[in-house]
């Protein structure tokens, strides 16, 4: 009998992101992230690099059947919601009754740390695309999150030295172009 | 092991318990709904209400304990005599459940008879769907059943114990 209240779906994706994010050593998650809108926060590279964080939305559905998906409202409510975002924010949908006990998810940008050249800025996905979250595809997202923080620190410190005609577009995310 | 990894292990460990007790009973609906308390509840992780009893009400209360180290026996946590006493004075029915995070397993321990700190959690109730309907059965008959005369007395206690 299908069992699909709001409360239930919500409660096992966020277990279940939970399982899988901290299956690696390398990420730390907490719960608690306090910026609206989010539920998780994951913070790549572990314990000694605290500032490399991004920010989870959950999604949910009972099961791994249905395809996961989000209507252009979400992706329009996401895009006037973290219109201002600082940080890197994705969606993992998990199913709530998934054929194994170790679902691997489904993933998608919401604001999409990117690279041009020497310029790390954040760029909001106009797409509802959901990609498998394979270990390929987390090993993946934790490099670019320690590349795009690596290069914005660098930024950071030039901007500090003096130096202000690297990242004039890089503060807020920037629409992208879907496709 | 480091703090990082200890607060992971016991997220994982309350995330495995959030998926298990609300896993569907034989009625093929779950019997409990489990809420998240947050830092800011020192002594317990989780308010769980038992599903099905319309207005009337039942819950309790959960700490969730983790470890990577039990190596077959006794999940080894680390539950201090003040903590102890301080889930014993709950007026309402409070369980510690040990997880064994290799065998991804969890055990359920009654902490409101228990006496002094708590050095590890027995195997002897798994958190299966036979003890989620007996763990149902008995949050409820607290609530709604049970005289003020009568101490409340759990079938989860520690069989070491007794």
């Amino acid at each position: 009998m299908p069992f699909a209240e709001p409360w239930y779906l919500d409660s096992r994706a966020e277990a279940y992101a939970i399982l899988r994010l901290t299956g690696r050593a390398d990420v730390h998650v907490s719960r608690t992230p306090g910026i609206p809108g989010v539920d998780l926060l994951v913070t790549a590279g572990g314990s000694r690099s605290r500032f490399r964080h991004c920010g989870v939305v959950l999604h949910s559905r009972l099961t791994e059947a249905e395809p996961p998906q989000i209507g252009a409202e979400t992706v329009e409510r996401e895009q006037r919601q973290f219109s201002e975002a600082v940080l890197p924010i994705c969606m993992l949908a998990f199913p709530a009754e998934p054929p194994t006990d170790d679902p691997a998810g489904d993933f998608r940008w919401i604001v999409e740390p990117q690279v041009q050249g020497t310029r790390a800025f954040l760029a909001l996905n106009p797409s509802r695309e959901f990609h498998p979250l394979t270990d390929e595809r987390l090993d993946q997202l934790v490099r670019e999150l320690t590349e795009w923080y690596a290069l914005r620190s660098r930024e950071d410190q030039l901007l500090a030295a003096g130096v202000h005609d690297i990242s004039a577009s890089g503060d807020q995310p920037r629409q992208r172009r879907a496709g | 092991m480091d703090a990082d990894s200890r607060e992971m292990l016991a997220l994982r460990g309350e995330s495995w318990f959030q998926l298990n007790i609300c896993e569907k009973g034989k009625s093929g609906r779950p019997l409990f709904r489990p809420t998240y308390l947050g830092d800011k509840w020192p002594t317990v992780d989780y308010l769980v209400e038992a599903l099905g009893e319309g207005d009337r009400g039942a819950f309790f209360f959960v700490q969730v304990k983790s470890s990577e180290n039990a190596n077959g026996g006794a999940i080894p946590v680390t539950v201090s005599d003040e903590t102890m006493l301080r889930l014993r004075a709950v007026p309402a029915p409070v369980y510690v459940i040990g997880i064994d995070d290799v065998t991804e397993s969890g055990y359920i321990l009654s902490a409101n008879g228990h006496r002094g700190p708590l050095r590890s959690v027995p195997r002897t109730f798994p958190l299966d769907i036979d003890n989620r309907e007996r763990l149902w059965r008995e949050v409820v008959d607290f609530w709604h059943e049970r005289t003020d005369l009568l101490p409340f007395t759990s079938v989860f206690q520690d069989p070491r114990t007794r």
